[in-house]
């Protein structure tokens, strides 16, 4: 136990190229950690919401009176996510062009189609926004190691150019430590490969969501408008 | 908001620090060592140069080949107790007792196990006694340790010939003087091909030197350095 090669004498005698290159990859290794706790719970939380906001949609609920619910989140400042964001760009829209007497069944369906089109790429951009990073730390973390673990190699083969006994001895400090580098690679990387796969693929499901709830809201609304206009025709 | 903006942030940092922190020293404190590995990992050497005392260093000090024959035959004498200061007689008395052993057997056998086995040991221990004696005690590691540098010396500076093959032995003489220096150096026993004999001579003429013998007492540099051989045996050649 005396003789032995610790792995912190290792890290510490590396040479300062190859610490950084450590350094960067614990750093990513921690950042898409905590990107991979956060968009857990963040994905599980809109998930949620979904859910309880469609068993209220389709509760029966009258729609305005929905609408006037989440009125008393936003004036708080509670901006509102996830699917509820969807319903009340749409409806906004739907109740605006429907005061205007002289705009279409057609026109009103598609102002808030639209204004549903916004809203679901904003939340696109939500729930993907660090998606990429989790790709990048997935793709390149292992060339970053692998630049460590070479340099290091490199470093340690030209030392033994100048040793006039070549032994095992003499390199194998020297690549063991290059080595931790590539260990440290494919340690940040396997972790946000796998959470990028998985979380890409919820997001993907939860948008299908998004756009089948969108399509779904504007069959409402289009029979509501259709519904509208007539009723205005008759009393004309 | 800003409850929920910490429920975001802090936790996830929180929770990845930890996990690091937690790897990390895990890593750092469990990392057994291999080092019992690497301590086994020294295998033979590829090449066999061996050093062998010479028969002048047999004349000195008398080598264990006495030692352990003589054990066995030893506790024919039927009075044991007598039998027991006499151990120091040594490279004479094998002969005489060799002819006794028939009759004596007889007895050797009625005597239970645990006596002949005492009997033997305590001979043993004051023939080693005796032998480290004659030879200083301390000397074999020394010995030890200049023999295997200077075959250490010899082999790094051997280049073996094309036409050398497995199997072959030769056998050089080599002399030396008190500072190490190589005074002579000479082909006892050839491997029947000229070319590798000179390849052993070249590298103890290579050598020139062994420095490590200036520490060596001068008794133990007369009984084993003066003259010894060097025996070259090429083992890892494919043919």
């Amino acid at each position: 136990m005396t003789q032995e090669l610790g792995l912190l004498e290792l890290v510490l005698g590396a040479s300062v190229l190859v610490q950084i290159v450590m350094l960067i990859l614990v750093v990513a290794s921690t950042a898409s950690w905590f990107l991979i706790i956060q968009q857990t719970m963040l994905m599980r939380r809109t998930d949620d919401e979904l859910l309880s906001f469609e068993e209220r949609f389709w509760s029966g609920i009258d729609l305005a009176q929905l609408y006037r619910e989440g009125n008393q989140a936003v004036a708080d400042g509670q901006l509102p996510t996830g699917v509820e964001s969807l319903f009340r760009a749409g409806f906004k829209e739907f109740s605006r062009l429907s005061q205007q007497s002289d705009i279409d069944a057609d026109a009103m369906l598609e102002g808030s189609r639209r204004a549903m089109k916004v809203a679901l790429m904003r939340e696109t951009d939500r729930i993907e926004q660090h998606l990429p990073f989790l790709a990048s730390v997935g793709s390149t973390s292992p060339y970053i190691g692998l630049f460590g673990t070479v340099w290091g190699i490199m470093h340690s083969f030209r030392g033994l150019a100048n040793a006039t006994q070549a032994t095992l001895a003499t390199v194998a400090p020297g690549i063991s430590e290059a080595l931790i580098a590539t260990a440290m690679g494919l340690f940040a990387a396997i972790p946000a490969v796998l959470a990028y796969n998985k979380l890409a693929a919820r997001s993907d499901v939860l948008l299908n969501r998004y756009e089948t709830f969108v399509d779904e809201f504007s069959g409402i609304l289009q029979r509501q408008a259709y519904a509208l206009r007539a009723q205005q025709g008759q009393r004309r | 908001m800003t409850a929920d903006r910490l429920l975001f942030v802090g936790f996830p940092t929180l929770l990845s620090l930890l996990l690091h922190i937690v790897v990390a020293s895990l890593l750092f404190l469990r990392w057994s060592g291999p080092t019992e590995v690497v301590a086994s990992v020294p295998v033979a050497l590829p090449i066999q140069a061996t050093i062998v005392r010479t028969e002048t260093a047999k004349a000195t000090s008398k080598p264990k080949p006495k030692a352990k024959p003589k054990p066995k035959p030893k506790p024919k004498p039927a009075e044991i107790p007598t039998t027991k200061p006499e151990p120091p007689p040594i490279a004479d008395t094998p002969q005489p007792k060799a002819a006794e052993p028939t009759p004596a057997e007889e007895i050797a056998l009625q005597m239970d196990a645990e006596q002949l086995a005492a009997v033997t040991r305590e001979e043993l221990t004051s023939l080693i006694d005796a032998e480290q004696a004659a030879s200083g005690a301390l000397e074999p590691s020394l010995r030890d340790v200049v023999a295997a540098t200077i075959q250490a010396a010899v082999i790094s500076r051997w280049t073996r010939p094309p036409s050398a093959r497995n199997g072959m032995v030769s056998i050089l003489s080599i002399q030396l003087v008190p500072t190490g220096e190589v005074v002579g150096v000479g082909v006892i026993q050839s491997s029947g091909n000229t070319a590798f004999d000179r390849s052993a001579m070249t590298a103890v003429e290579r050598a020139g030197r062994f420095p490590e013998i200036a520490k060596v007492d001068n008794r133990t540099f007369e009984a084993n350095f003066r003259r010894f051989q060097l025996i070259f045996k090429p083992e890892d050649l494919r043919y």
